[in-house]
């Protein structure tokens, strides 16, 4: 039987997707995806609205920098953060909220 | 992350965005009026309201609510009460969101063709940022046109605070040019008979002879911002064969369950014997008076209508 493998969307770098009707505010953000209408809207509050209030919707952004930026803002060490920022922005990936970009091969 | 309700005033500005890809996707035309956008313009203070409007195309109406309804959205129950209006909206649900989406395919007060009124507010329109997405809207223009009519229905006199405070919001970010150009669409939508209060208040129109092409509807206008709440009732009465007046009135008082407690119920839970029993006393004390005034104003308008076509004084 043919193993399924499961791709995981870790990147180097983030950026929002296009098409995200959001409205935010420093403690929530509520996120409905213009492609996927009758979906609803989804609503991130406390820590993981500041992730995501940390990315662009243009400008991809590095991993290293916005866990550097989240830290500054919840005032935790970046090594303490860093592995729940990635598996967050790793939910939202596959969600298909964020663009994960490899910049390294 | 979670996937509960988002409160009105988030929910606003998305679900406009909803309504503006969707319309993009089905190409039709529709435009934000009134709520979020008005206040991006800065005609009014930003607050939450429980739900948005849109003003669509009248032949594209109902290709737009089949697909919203193919979104999970859903018709409000349309109140079995007789009214004066004829309806111009759909108002639409969804068990998700927190607002609901009234879709006009005309708005009350513009008492020309709706599918020029349409085209006229089409033309001038403009792209509002709501929730970060760019949402065709009114333009200011047409946007205080349609919130003054909107005003006006309760305060035909104008004057309201709410009205005064358009007024200054109208005048603070509108120049001199563009506060003419209300007059002009006033006259290119036949909206001047029922926006007169509202453009003396702005210096824009000080002849108290008001030139209305439809008279009719204005005269319908007229009746439907000064009725009493009973009104509607007595017209449907004055339709309605002698001999079938008992099950009108019996409706009248009884409504549904429901409808009783849309129009009347409160916060303080009274029960619906009692708020029925409510609705009785009140009938009897105002349906009267407002059969009478339907009479004269009957007189009034035939009497009128045969001195002058087309022109009514204020």
């Amino acid at each position: 039987m043919q193993q399924k493998t499961v791709l995981r969307p870790s990147g180097n770098a983030w950026r929002r997707k296009a098409g995200l009707a959001t409205v935010e505010s420093e403690t929530r953000a509520v996120i409905f995806d213009l492609d996927r209408l009758a979906d609803p809207p989804m609503i991130l509050e406390g820590p993981a609205a500041v992730i995501w209030t940390a990315l662009d919707s243009e400008i991809a952004k590095d991993a290293k920098d916005l866990v550097d930026q989240v830290s500054r803002v919840v005032g935790l060490s970046p090594a303490d953060i860093e592995p729940d920022v990635s598996r967050f922005l790793d939910d939202l990936a596959l969600k298909g909220l964020v663009v994960p970009l490899r910049t390294n091969p | 992350m979670t996937e509960s309700r988002t409160l009105p005033v988030e929910a606003g500005p998305l679900v406009h965005a909803l309504v503006n890809r969707v319309a993009s996707e089905l190409d039709v035309r529709a435009l934000a009026i009134k709520g979020p956008a008005l206040a991006v313009q800065g005609l009014r203070a930003p607050r939450a309201s429980a739900d948005v409007d849109v003003l669509i195309h009248p032949a594209d109406l109902e290709c737009f609510v089949e697909r919203m309804l193919g979104l999970g959205w859903f018709e409000s129950l349309p109140s079995s009460a007789p009214r004066i209006m004829p309806a111009h909206s759909v108002n639409l649900l969804h068990e998700r969101w927190s607002v609901g989406i009234d879709v006009h395919h005309f708005f009350p007060g513009f008492l020309g063709d709706p599918e020029q009124v349409f085209e006229a507010l089409w033309e001038r329109r403009a792209t509002v940022d709501l929730a970060g997405a760019p949402v065709l809207a009114c333009d200011p223009v047409g946007q205080v046109a349609v919130v003054a009519l909107h005003l006006l229905r309760d305060c035909p006199e104008g004057g309201s605070p709410a009205l005064n405070d358009l007024r200054d919001r109208a005048r603070q970010t509108m120049d001199r040019d563009r506060l003419a150009d209300l007059l002009s669409l006033a006259k290119q939508s036949d909206a001047v008979g029922p926006l007169h209060p509202f453009l003396q208040s702005l210096d824009l129109h000080m002849d108290d002879l008001v030139s209305v092409e439809n008279a009719e509807g204005f005269a319908l206008w007229q009746t439907y911002t000064t009725a009493e709440p009973s009104a509607p009732w007595v017209l449907k009465l004055a339709a309605t064969p002698k001999y079938r007046w008992p099950g009108v009135i019996w409706h009248a008082v009884m409504l549904s369950d429901e409808e009783i407690r849309v129009l009347h119920g409160g916060p303080s839970g009274e029960s619906l014997a009692h708020l029925r029993w409510s609705r009785v006393r009140r009938g009897v004390r105002t349906v009267p008076p407002a059969v009478v005034a339907h009479l004269r104003r009957r007189s009034a308008t035939r009497s009128s209508d045969r001195k002058r076509r087309g022109t009514t004084s204020r």
